[in-house]
């Protein structure tokens, strides 16, 4: 019998034979691995605590809003809910939960970005036919899924209570569906933002600093340029000055395409021309971190 | 005190390339005063003056004293070299002494200044709010100081605890709950603002301005003993 080509010793054991699984199979797994990774399932206690804490605490103002609208029905005050604003505001839930979002990304995008990238693994990936792209649009979905998942359900519950309490289900609809758009641009940005600083900075312990001093310092600077643009009465100032934060800038892409209330009084509603502006402002906030870590992988991968 | 750990913590703060982060915050905040002076004819000095607050006293100075702390005290723990200092015959309250003492001065020159500066800027010497600054810049200071380098020494992982600290307690529940006023630095930072400058129409301070100086001065001495005892109890060899 001729030896198969290319085997330089065959000492008897029985080869493979099965089908072997393709791109797709390895992406479906890496997938869902790093989506329990997200929530610390397959990893130790201790990381555990902070996504489930987090979650814990995101629920609690979508039940207090909940709950204040079937209070509103159990005291046949339905008709009057549209006057309490917060009560279908829906954008304005990830936007004043923003310190929470920003902490479960820091704490989770390192876990995805910056270990494989630390310890060298990164190249075992690669030595299944993995590419590149599809491995960081792979981390990037998990963690995107992950960061909708804390966002939306909470979302979703305040709005399946509000169209059992008997509100007006137009407006409700509008605005939570309207949000739920925003939410998925939001959670893409904030993704590719923070895996782009954890795959930068390698360190897990630094990367989680840098991202949240990253997106909360911005948060502030704008909070405070933006009161300060809003008492002067600068409307340009307080529209560019929007665009410098995630979560300023896809509340502005909200309410001026759909024309939902702002989360933030001191926030200057767009004109049409604006909300295009936002919609490319947004791409951008994707697009170029998306692109650093591309190049940042590569790099890594090509050593 | 002592000249060769104050030396020593000049150069490693000075030294690396993170003095960037340092100065460009300091920077950021002139630059924006800059552009709002010329950009907004209708701000009042009453926004000059909340603008300050929320930026100055609730971002500036605690980022700028927490970069200072990080640098100095928690990558000495982290890779382990702070055993050297330990090791020497030297008080460790003199040790944490000299170390908060850069701190402090970093967290002056990159906190305090540019706020009296940037009041300079928006509405110039008129209502007293350049002095204001100044003095609410270093009170804050002097109590971040004393509260960071106490979470750096007492927690793991303490850049994290640092962070949150500060989003949390002075940027978050302070803002929801009031009676926590008594106990954050940035409102204190805050009264003294609005206690010294005599514009109109800004609000009244949260707490009593000698309160605020007091509680300042408070935490900076407690943090710095706090810490110095706990370097007291430490011995080399349990690591």
């Amino acid at each position: 019998m001729s030896q198969p080509h290319g085997v330089i010793h065959d000492i008897g054991y029985r080869p493979f034979t099965g089908r072997r699984q393709g791109t797709g199979a390895i992406a479906a797994s890496l997938y869902l691995t790093s989506l329990r990774h997200c929530f610390g399932l397959g990893r130790s206690g201790k990381s555990k605590v902070i996504p489930f804490l987090i979650f814990a605490i995101m629920l609690i103002p979508a039940l207090v809003l909940a709950g204040m609208l079937i209070q509103l029905h159990k005291m046949s005050m339905s008709s009057q809910a549209d006057l309490f604003g917060p009560l279908s505001n829906y954008f304005g839930y990830p936007y004043w939960t923003q310190l929470l979002i920003t902490i479960f990304a820091a704490a989770q995008a390192p876990v995805l970005f910056a270990r494989d990238l630390r310890y060298r693994t990164i190249v075992l990936y690669f030595a299944r036919p993995l590419s590149r792209a599809v491995y960081v649009l792979v981390r990037l979905g998990a963690l995107v899924t992950a960061l909708f998942a804390i966002i939306a359900i909470p979302m979703a519950i305040w709005y399946a209570v509000a169209l059992t309490a008997y509100v007006d289900t137009g407006e409700q609809s509008h605005n939570f569906w309207t949000a739920m758009v925003g939410v998925v641009v939001l959670v893409l940005v904030i993704a590719a933002f923070s895996g782009m600083i954890a795959a930068l900075t390698t360190r897990a312990g630094l990367a989680v600093a840098a991202i949240i001093i990253a997106l909360m310092v911005t948060s502030g600077i704008v909070t405070a340029l933006l009161g300060a643009a809003h008492g002067s009465h600068n409307g340009t100032l307080g529209l560019v000055v929007a665009a410098f934060n995630p979560f300023t800038a896809v509340a502005q892409l909200v309410t001026g395409v759909f024309t939902t209330p702002a989360p933030n009084p001191d926030l200057p509603h767009p004109s049409a021309a604006w909300a295009t502006a936002y919609a490319v402002i947004a791409l951008v906030w994707i697009l170029g971190p998306v692109w650093v870590l591309l190049l940042r992988i590569r790099k890594a991968a090509a050593l | 005190m002592n000249t060769p750990i104050l030396r020593l913590g000049l150069r490693s703060l000075f030294g690396r390339a993170r003095v960037w982060l340092l100065i460009a915050l300091p920077l950021v905040l002139i630059g924006l005063s800059v552009l709002l002076r010329s950009v907004s004819t209708g701000m009042t000095d009453a926004d000059a003056q909340s603008f300050l607050q929320v930026f100055g006293i609730g971002i500036v100075v605690p980022v700028v004293t927490l970069l200072a702390t990080t640098t100095l005290i928690n990558s000495e723990f982290d890779d382990g070299s702070i055993i050297y200092l330990l090791t020497k015959p030297i008080s460790r309250v003199a040790i944490i002494g000299s170390k908060a003492t850069i701190v402090l001065g970093a967290a002056l020159i990159g906190g305090a200044v540019p706020m009296g500066i940037a009041a300079l800027v928006l509405v110039g010497s008129g209502g007293g709010l350049a002095l204001a600054a100044l003095v609410a810049g270093v009170v804050a200071a002097a109590a971040y100081v004393g509260i960071f380098i106490a979470l750096a020494t007492v927690m793991k992982r303490s850049i994290l605890g640092c962070l949150l600290y500060w989003l949390i307690w002075e940027s978050t529940i302070s803002s929801l709950i009031s009676p926590v006023k008594w106990l954050s630095a940035r409102s204190w930072g805050d009264s003294l603002v609005a206690a010294i400058s005599s514009i109109v129409g800004a609000g009244k301070p949260p707490v009593p301005a000698l309160y605020a100086v007091l509680a300042a001065l408070v935490a900076l001495v407690a943090g710095v003993l706090l810490v110095g005892r706990r370097l007291a109890a430490m011995t080399s060899s349990d690591e």
